[in-house]
């Protein structure tokens, strides 16, 4: 009796299991069907979004020589 | 009442795939899923013909008779509309159907298939009409709103004709018979089970 | 005269009609040049193929083909064949099993018990066949849901929550297949040799066991009956569980032709399958006195096995994978 219980509890592990890991393994459609040229990760910093300030960012490094610049003028 | 059917032309069809994208937005279809596509015969080669493909919405659905929950149901259009609470993601109404119109985008536990998506012929599903939860589900009711399927209103050589089957067979017949050639209704014989004779 | 206008008036109306039907087959068109001579038409790829295929914008080959007819035969298949497949063979061998019980009754020992047990499988035996068993359980009515759920099930339960049922079905069907497919395999390596024919097999064939003779053909560890069930389940698990990794990761098939033959052949064995086992369950619980002890508890009656399997006990010392457990030749009682 003990050993059928123990088959039983056995078949439910190993299926829930590999269950879990088939679909653990699986990436989402959209990296499974997108072509080789599509970017869908990683976006610029410039994109015009929902917190556009409507001013353009400057890079860290172009920001300081026109801050210098602009104290000239 | 109208007998809602698809007829492409495929001698005005030119693979710009506006249907497709029209489609496609329209409808916010998913990741990967295409509910309309256009496929090419003899590709290059004289005597190339595109058509235009998605649900037929056939007489006696195939995809209704094999599905196990029975999630298919016909309106009085004749439209072949689904319900995606229902129906399991079994996959059987996609080996039945002879276009393979049905598709399963979301994967469901151990990246099987999820609920089944396919041409509504912008008619929508069993949920109330122009309601959100259709748009989310299964996207534009365009025919309670009294038009027609967007992929054939876009269609930049009017080769996609959607609408009653009588009025489109005879538009096709008077193509026919003004331009002198045609290459048939593709699809017709095995989706409704009567040919476009001119 | 009226009717003289008429017949005109009648007749300029066809020829109107008629005129352009002709026009349509022979009159060039402006161009003179008729597309439709030089190009495919839907009947002529069909006929070629059998479907109709071709190129297209999306990554995805089965997308391409725009036609396949053959759906309407997996249509005919499923709906009207299958259907008729599984209830005879599930229904017709349950009763064959209840008329053979009434008749003949459960094969009960005659001998009388020798108070000895024997051990007849081992720990690693019975619990691989538990295993395997409660997974089959679960798939055969897993999977006769798909086919008679919507039949049987359906009017009962209410569309929304018979769908609820099938969804977990489904997801219990597609998972209990691993466990399944271990256990086949760990069954078929430890159990082939003792399952490979013998000279002993034709003549218990030949007596159907002693079942109606109430005689005791003799047998080595398993008789030709078992031997039976073991390849059985040994083939007829091992196709459905290839065809059932075809269907469950679509993906790997080429084109719908082979998901489709992959789901013939899966329901088809599996209604066999399930008419098998049930036969088997049968023969193991209420069948056979003393039979259902082997499997659970390990250990039979010394007498029963000396009378079912008399070789077993004779000849091998009763083997079991843990080696023989009494001496070449046991004395008589």
């Amino acid at each position: 009796m003990p050993v059928i219980v123990a088959g039983i509890g056995l078949a439910i592990v190993i299926s829930l299991g590999i269950g879990y890991l088939l679909y653990a393994s699986e990436r989402p459609p959209v990296y499974r069907t997108a072509a080789p040229s599509v970017r869908i990760d990683h976006p610029g910093e410039n994109l015009v979004g929902p917190d556009w300030s409507g001013l353009y960012k400057t890079p860290p490094q172009a920001s300081e020589e026109r801050q210098t610049a602009s104290q000239e003028d | 009442m109208a007998r809602m059917k698809f007829l492409c032309d495929s001698n005005r069809c030119i693979d710009c795939n506006g249907c497709v994208t029209a489609c496609k937005n329209e409808h916010d279809v998913p990741w990967g899923i295409n509910r309309r596509r256009v496929v090419t015969i003899n590709d290059g080669r004289p005597g190339e013909r595109s058509v235009s493909m998605a649900c037929m919405h056939c007489t006696e659905a195939p995809c209704a008779a094999v599905c196990p929950v029975d999630c298919f149901y016909t309106t009085a259009d004749a439209v072949v509309l689904h319900s995606k609470d229902l129906c399991i993601g079994c996959g059987y109404c996609f080996y039945a159907c002879p276009f393979g119109a049905p598709q399963y985008p979301r994967a469901g536990n151990f990246g099987s298939r999820g609920k089944m998506d396919k041409c509504t012929y912008c008619a929508g599903g069993p949920e109330p009409d122009l309601s959100k939860a259709e748009y989310l589900k299964y996207g534009r009711n365009r025919l309670a709103e009294g038009r027609l399927p967007l992929c054939a209103e876009m269609c930049s050589t009017k080769s996609l004709l959607a609408g009653d089957g009588e009025i489109i067979a005879q538009i096709f017949r008077e193509r026919v018979h003004k331009r002198g050639y045609g290459a048939g209704a593709w699809g017709w014989q095995v989706a409704y089970r009567e040919s476009v004779t001119a | 005269m009226k009717s003289r206008m008429a017949a005109l008036v009648l007749a300029a109306t066809l020829a109107a009609y008629t005129v352009p039907a002709m026009a349509q087959n022979n009159a060039p068109s402006p161009t003179g040049s008729n597309p439709t001579a030089q190009s495919v038409t839907e009947q002529q790829v069909l006929e070629e193929l059998g479907k109709v295929k071709g190129r297209g914008a999306i990554p995805d080959p089965k997308e391409v083909v725009l036609e396949q007819p053959q759906g309407r035969e997996y249509q005919a298949f499923h709906e009207r064949l299958l259907p008729w497949i599984g209830g005879i063979l599930t229904l017709g061998m349950l009763i064959a099993l209840t008329v053979f019980y009434l008749m003949r009754g459960p094969i009960t020992l005659d001998e009388r018990p020798a108070g000895v047990r024997i051990k007849r499988f081992t720990v690693a035996e019975r619990l691989t066949h538990w295993m395997t068993a409660a997974s089959f359980i679960v798939l055969a009515i897993t999977g006769l849901n798909y086919v008679f759920g919507k039949r049987l099930l359906l009017p009962l339960l209410g569309p929304e929550a018979f769908s609820v049922w099938s969804q977990w079905a489904k997801f219990l069907h597609n998972a209990f297949g691993w466990p399944f497919l271990l256990g086949v395999s760990v069954m078929a390596v430890l159990w082939l040799k003792d399952n490979l024919p013998d000279r002993y097999d034709l003549e218990w064939l030949r007596e159907f066991g002693g079942f109606f003779s109430r005689r005791h053909p003799p047998a080595r560890r398993f008789n030709a009956g078992q031997k039976l069930v073991f390849w059985s389940v040994a083939v007829g698990g091992g196709i459905l569980i290839l065809s059932g990794i075809v269907l469950l990761f679509p993906i790997s098939s080429l084109d719908i032709g082979s998901l489709q033959t992959a789901q013939y052949v899966h329901a088809v064995f599996g209604m066999i399958m399930i008419a098998i086992i049930i036969a088997h369950i049968y023969i193991g619980t209420i069948g056979m006195e003393g039979a259902s002890d082997a499997m659970v508890s390990g250990e039979v009656d010394l007498a029963w096995a000396k009378a079912h399997h008399r070789l077993w006990v004779e000849e091998e010392g009763a083997r079991t994978p843990d080696g023989p457990q009494l001496g070449r030749s046991v004395p008589a009682e």
